[in-house]
């Protein structure tokens, strides 16, 4: 017994020691194979107004922010449908706790509160679209939508019969604006004759409104050619019921196997490749080195979708033709630009500054008529 | 050694795995470090990124205050140029307007595609490699851009210019153009700094760390090859194309790293020394705990070794006791007889041998039931002086036989009456004079008994002090061994096993005593015991003699001193001779003895009538003692019988077992007759026991007592002998000139007495022609079971007047008689004993007749 007793124990105190060297190496191997200088994987957060599948602004919106972390090989953080008062504030505070190194506020209603809390956070880099709203840890990041606005004017300004073009446009801002100028322009490139005819909602989501202006302008206005600056697609929806040729905002119209060739062309952008640029700043530590930062066709964010059957070889060469010389440097806004009131805006050798472009564009270009 | 291969594997294994693990730890460590390293000089690029831009930035001012200048004066654009290229003569500055009018230093739009941006309203930096490096802010009229201000600075003013080689003395900077072109290289940037940076593993360094600054404001790479150890590093120039790469010897920056590597080796190699200590004490363990296996090994074989010396001792004891028995027995049985002096010499002689040979089997049984701890001590009341009676008796007359004087001293207050395994002191001191009576060839043996007392313990002292040959000093230490006799030489004479002392020892620590001796050698010596004995009275055991000497025996005839001649024994043997000897023994007591062979048939005997005493053998063919004893047990009116274990059995602890069992008693064979009848008259009913009134009564129960072996002593009706003449034709006398009727055997059968025997023999030839007669009828009859009993008396009553040859053929007969009643027994094998029976019947009877002719009294 006593012989069993010392042989087995022995026989343990070497399994026991042969075991805990074997922990005790692989414990080192553990500890020297997880390195800790692999940083954690930085975190993205985006708050969006909507629900993340809500079409036209939210899910694009997501989707390209999503698309573009996995891209970046970044975690993303989301908040949606914050629309409440306040409840921007609550979820910033709470990626702030997550651990999150960027927030994008996703609407442009944010830019109030966000005034108040930005200060708070500033190792947080903010990325913004108001640009109305300045801190040193926040960006305003803009697409230069309008240059889609102007080729997509040029085509309507092609195709329309009645050299009227209807507007349904949400308000009077500088953003707004600058898309019914661009688009103004750009029919006013392909058609000098035609008018442009612009109908103000007051809001970006109502779609009852909407689509009762969007059949005003056609049955009123007489407007055989429809676009529209909205959350949502109603008025595309009018005009393709009454058989209008319409061009949409935002979203891809055309993919839609229901709609017609009257579904000309969507003015979109590539959210993917605008968030992969945000990203890649906010990695680089540059995202809050400029106030605004502004980029548009020359890097692919915005372009015209697919042309439907209705829009010719004759019309496509000649936007491609426009969108080559504006890349080169024969810029939207510049040259003589009048206002509705005939004050000359830019004079033939100059091009009107980003600045004032994004912030005080407070007027609407010469050409276009507002349907009360 | 398996045990021992397969530790030698793990400790190989174990030191392979920290080998191993050694060097992935010190890669891990290797690269962690540079990783570290990595990260550092990725931050010192972030600031050398930081100087670099605000290297451009100085540049960048004085253009911009120009263009500010511009703005609400724009006539001077001349002016502004000129005092532009006056401040600063390596930039050559231009003015270009919306319309790509230049003037100025002469600008394509198409070499610096950023300043087209410019006329949003911002300032870029840009590059041409043919061109240099373009420095260009825009000029607003109100809300536009109306020109766009720039200084161009060809490549060959750049590294004077811009060159980030002051940074300091290890680290050397150039700023590359997006597309990996070199910008501006550091001062004194020679054809051996071109081939450097076009190195295989500098380029995939570069690379790598251009792949790292997709997501990273800086990155460093540890590179090493042809040229060595190095840190490239770089970082994006904010807002414009640029990028800083740089380089930076390995040993600027983790210089202090190489002791780092030599203090983990150290750390390994340390642990490894400790593993290799560790290892070699376990396997010196390991081994140890082999030597241990062989041990236990060989300690298994030593105690089956020691299991079959036990088992051969006690087999050999049953077997050398068994024809001891039947020796002695028969010895025995010689003395009893009226013999010639010289055969009386010889039997005498026999008597001596087979009892000192009992002894020596005693010594060792008792040897081996010590060492196998199967002794007992087992203690009781006993008086101080019988003990020393019986051992001054016993020893005493062997003192006496060889000439030699005994003493014994006893102290008189000594209380008498104590508590102890009486029979252990008894055998302790028999054991110490034998060996000095042995060890003493004259003078005198002295026992000496004394003790002194502490509260209710004496301390009782016996020193038995001889004028033998002494031990020597060397001889002491060796006394008590097993097997050991000392001075071998001198002994040769000497007989004995060598236990008596190594027994006495052990059974005195068993009793928590002591012995010591003294002895000076050729003059004699003394053994000396302690022993505490509880007391019971205090009354002490006065003056001791040996007055009570008992007479010195010469005849064994008659020793007995009671008769019972209504007593019934029932005597339970498988072996003849023993049934005989110990019927013969009891011969002189008169007792009834019925003889069964088996255990069944004592059965049957104990429903037949009950006895008062059984001698029960307890190794026997089919039922043994014990299993007979309980089955007998169960009887009825069997609770006065009382039951004696007979066997030669005589291994340790088979006594306690039979008692266990419900013996009454136990008795070793070989026994004595006065061991038999000692036993008979201590368990036979007083009532049945009568003292001897004088020598030569048995004749007067010789009816009695004449078939001592036989199974139905009253069995023998009278008969007269009728067919005895019809006879005498059939089977003439085997050997006429030879008695048929062995006196000897006849009278040895009658405890030796003539009267006795004729008496017999009168009886038997009365008897023989009914007998015959009987036997006959039940012949013709076919009435076995009448003619099994009369010829198994037949049998027995041949034997006792002394006639071997009826009585074998007696005893042939009544086993075919037995094999054809037996109950097993096949149709054919009782053909077969039908036959032998008709065969033999006729001789038999004829036989039969002669010899009741023979015993017929002249």
């Amino acid at each position: 017994m006593s012989f069993w007793l010392h042989h087995s124990l022995s026989h343990w105190a070497t399994r026991l020691i042969v075991g805990f060297i074997l922990i005790v190496l692989a414990a080192a191997c553990w500890i020297f194979s997880s390195s800790t200088f692999d940083q954690p994987k930085p975190k993205a957060g985006i708050i969006l107004l909507g629900g993340i599948n809500e079409e036209g602004w939210n899910a694009p919106q997501y989707r390209g922010i999503r698309k573009a972390c996995n891209t970046m090989g970044i975690n993303l953080l989301f908040r949606e449908n914050v629309n409440t008062e306040g409840a921007c504030t609550k979820a910033v505070q709470e990626m702030a706790d997550a651990g999150a190194g960027m927030i994008f506020l996703a609407s442009f209603s944010y830019s109030q509160e966000a005034q108040k809390f930005v200060h708070e956070y500033p190792h947080i880099a903010f990325g913004t679209n108001s640009a109305e709203c300045h801190a040193r840890n926040m960006t305003s990041y803009f697409v230069r939508m309008y240059q889609g606005r102007y080729l997509a004017g040029a085509l309507a300004g092609m195709h329309t019969k009645s050299n009227v073009i209807g507007y349904v446009a949400a308000m009077e801002n500088s953003e707004v604006n600058r898309g019914i100028n661009a688009f103004t322009l750009g029919v006013q490139q392909t058609n000098p004759n035609a008018r442009v005819v612009v109908m103000w909602t007051g809001s970006w989501q109502n779609e009852s409104k909407e689509a009762e202006e969007a059949r005003r302008l056609i049955t009123e206005a007489g407007a055989d050619v429809l676009t529209y600056h909205q959350d949502e697609p109603a008025a595309a929806d009018v005009a393709e019921e009454l058989g209008i040729d319409y061009i949409g905002y935002y979203e891809d119209l055309g993919k839609h196997s229901w709609r017609s060739e009257h579904a000309l062309t969507s003015v979109i952008c590539n959210w993917d490749r605008y968030y992969e640029d945000i990203i890649r700043r906010y990695l680089k530590g540059e995202l809050n080195y400029v106030d605004k930062q502004w980029v548009g066709m020359e890097a692919d964010f915005v372009e015209l979708c697919e042309f439907s059957s209705a829009v010719t070889d004759d019309e496509k060469a000649k936007l491609i033709q426009l969108k080559e010389r504006m890349l080169a440097g024969r810029f939207v806004f510049a040259g003589e630009i009048y206002d509705r009131q005939g004050q000359l805006r830019c004079r033939a050798d100059e091009s009107i500054r980003d600045d004032r472009l994004l912030q005080h564009m407070d007027w609407l270009v010469k050409g276009v008529e507002i349907l009360e | 050694m398996n045990n021992r291969k397969k530790m030698v594997l793990t400790i190989m294994m174990t030191l392979l795995l920290i080998f191993l693990s050694g060097i992935f730890i010190q890669q891990r460590i290797v690269d962690m470090l540079n990783k570290a390293a990595e990260l550092s000089v990725a931050r010192q690029t972030e600031d050398i990124s930081l100087l670099a831009a605000e290297r451009f930035h100085r540049f960048m001012t004085p253009l911009q205050t120009a263009a500010h200048h511009l703005s609400a004066h724009e006539q001077d654009k001349e002016v502004v140029i000129q005092m532009l290229t006056k401040q600063n003569p390596q930039g050559q500055a231009g003015l270009i307007d919306f319309q790509h009018h230049t003037i100025g230093r002469f600008l394509s739009t198409t070499s610096f595609p950023r300043l087209q941006t410019a006329f949003h309203g911002n300032t870029i930096i840009d590059y041409n490699p043919d061109i240099g490096i373009l420095l260009a802010t825009p000029v607003f009229f109100g809300d536009n851009v109306r020109y766009v201000l720039y200084q161009v600075y060809p490549p060959e003013m750049l590294p004077k210019l811009f060159a980030l080689s002051d940074y300091d003395a290890f680290t050397h900077v150039i700023i590359q153009y997006r597309d990996g072109t070199l910008a501006v290289p550091y001062e004194n940037y020679t054809t051996k700094d071109t081939r450097f940076w076009a190195d295989d593993t500098i380029q995939a360094g570069m690379q790598e760390v251009h792949e790292r600054l997709k997501r990273n404001k800086a990155a460093a790479v540890y590179t090493e090859g042809a040229e060595g150890k190095f840190f490239v590093f770089g970082a994006d120039l904010p807002q414009t194309d640029f990028s800083m790469i740089g380089y930076m010897p390995w040993s600027a920056v983790a210089g202090q790293i190489t002791s780092i590597y030599q203090r983990v080796l150290f750390l390994f190699s340390l642990m490894l020394i400790l593993f290799a200590c560790l290892s070699i004490y376990l396997l010196m363990a390991q081994t140890s705990v082999a030597e241990t296996e062989e041990l236990r090994k060989a300690r298994l074989e030593a105690d089956a070794a020691n299991q079959a010396k036990s088992q051969f001792l006690a087999n050999m004891s049953h077997e050398i006791r068994t024809p001891l028995n039947a020796i002695s027995g028969m010895n025995e049985m010689i003395l009893r007889q009226k013999l010639p002096k010289e055969v009386r010499q010889y039997a005498s002689n026999i008597k001596s041998a087979t009892a000192a040979l009992l002894t020596i089997i005693n010594e060792i049984l008792d040897f081996s039931k010590i060492e196998s701890g199967h002794i007992e001590i087992v203690p009781t009341d006993y008086q101080l002086e019988t003990i020393l009676r019986e051992v001054c008796t016993l020893v005493g007359l062997r003192a006496q036989a060889k000439n030699l004087q005994f003493r014994i001293h006893v102290d008189p207050y000594l209380p008498n009456n104590l508590y102890g395994d009486a029979g252990r002191i008894r055998q302790i001191l028999i054991n110490l004079l034998n060996n000095a009576i042995k060890y003493t060839p004259s003078g005198s043996v002295t026992l000496d008994v004394s003790g002194h007392r502490s509260e209710n313990t004496l301390h009782l002292r016996a020193a038995v002090t001889d004028t033998g040959i002494g031990i020597r000093e060397e001889d002491k230490n060796r006394l008590f061994h097993v097997f050991e006799r000392l001075d071998i030489e001198r002994n040769r004479q000497i007989e004995g096993t060598g236990l008596g002392l190594a027994i006495t020892q052990r059974l005195l620590t068993m009793m928590k005593g002591s012995i010591k001796v003294d002895s000076i050698y050729g003059e004699g010596s003394t053994f000396t015991i302690e022993l505490p004995q509880p007391i019971q009275s205090f009354d002490p055991i006065g003056d001791f003699n040996l007055d009570a000497q008992p007479v010195y025996e010469t005849d064994l005839s008659a020793h007995t001193d009671f008769i019972a001649p209504s007593a019934h024994v029932l005597l339970v043997d498988d072996n003849d001779m023993n049934c005989f000897v110990a019927s013969s023994l009891l011969q002189e007591t008169q007792v009834q003895i019925t003889i069964a062979h088996s255990g069944n048939e004592a059965l049957e005997a104990l429903q037949k009538q009950s006895f008062h005493v059984v001698l029960l053998d307890h190794m026997m063919p089919g039922m043994d003692g014990i299993e007979t004893l309980h089955k007998a047990k169960e009887l009825p009116n069997i609770g006065n019988t009382r039951f004696i274990a007979l066997t030669a059995t005589a291994i340790s602890g088979s006594r306690e077992k039979f008692l266990a069992e419900g013996f009454d008693s136990y008795l070793s064979k070989p026994m004595t007759g006065a061991e038999l009848t000692a036993m008979l008259q201590r368990y036979l009913p007083p009532e049945v026991l009568a003292p001897v009134s004088s020598r030569q009564t048995p004749s007067a129960t010789a009816d009695l007592t004449s078939a001592p072996a036989t199974a139905e002593p009253a069995a023998e009706p009278a008969a007269e002998p009728a067919a005895e003449p019809a006879a005498e034709p059939v089977a003439p006398p085997p050997a006429s000139n030879e008695p048929l009727i062995d006196q000897e055997v006849g009278l040895k059968y009658c405890n030796n007495m003539q009267a006795i025997y004729n008496n017999v023999l009168t009886l038997f030839n009365k008897h023989s022609e009914d007998k015959i007669a009987q036997m006959d009828n039940d012949y013709t009859t076919g009435n076995w079971k009448n003619y099994r009993i009369n010829i198994h008396a037949l049998k027995s009553t041949a034997l006792t007047i002394g006639c071997r040859s009826l009585n074998k053929k007696a005893q042939d007969q009544e086993q075919a008689a037995k094999d054809y009643l037996a109950e097993d027994a096949t149709a054919e094998e009782q053909q077969q004993a039908l036959n032998y029976l008709q065969e033999h019947h006729a001789g038999i009877m004829e036989l039969y007749r002669q010899v009741a002719k023979e015993a017929k009294p002249q």
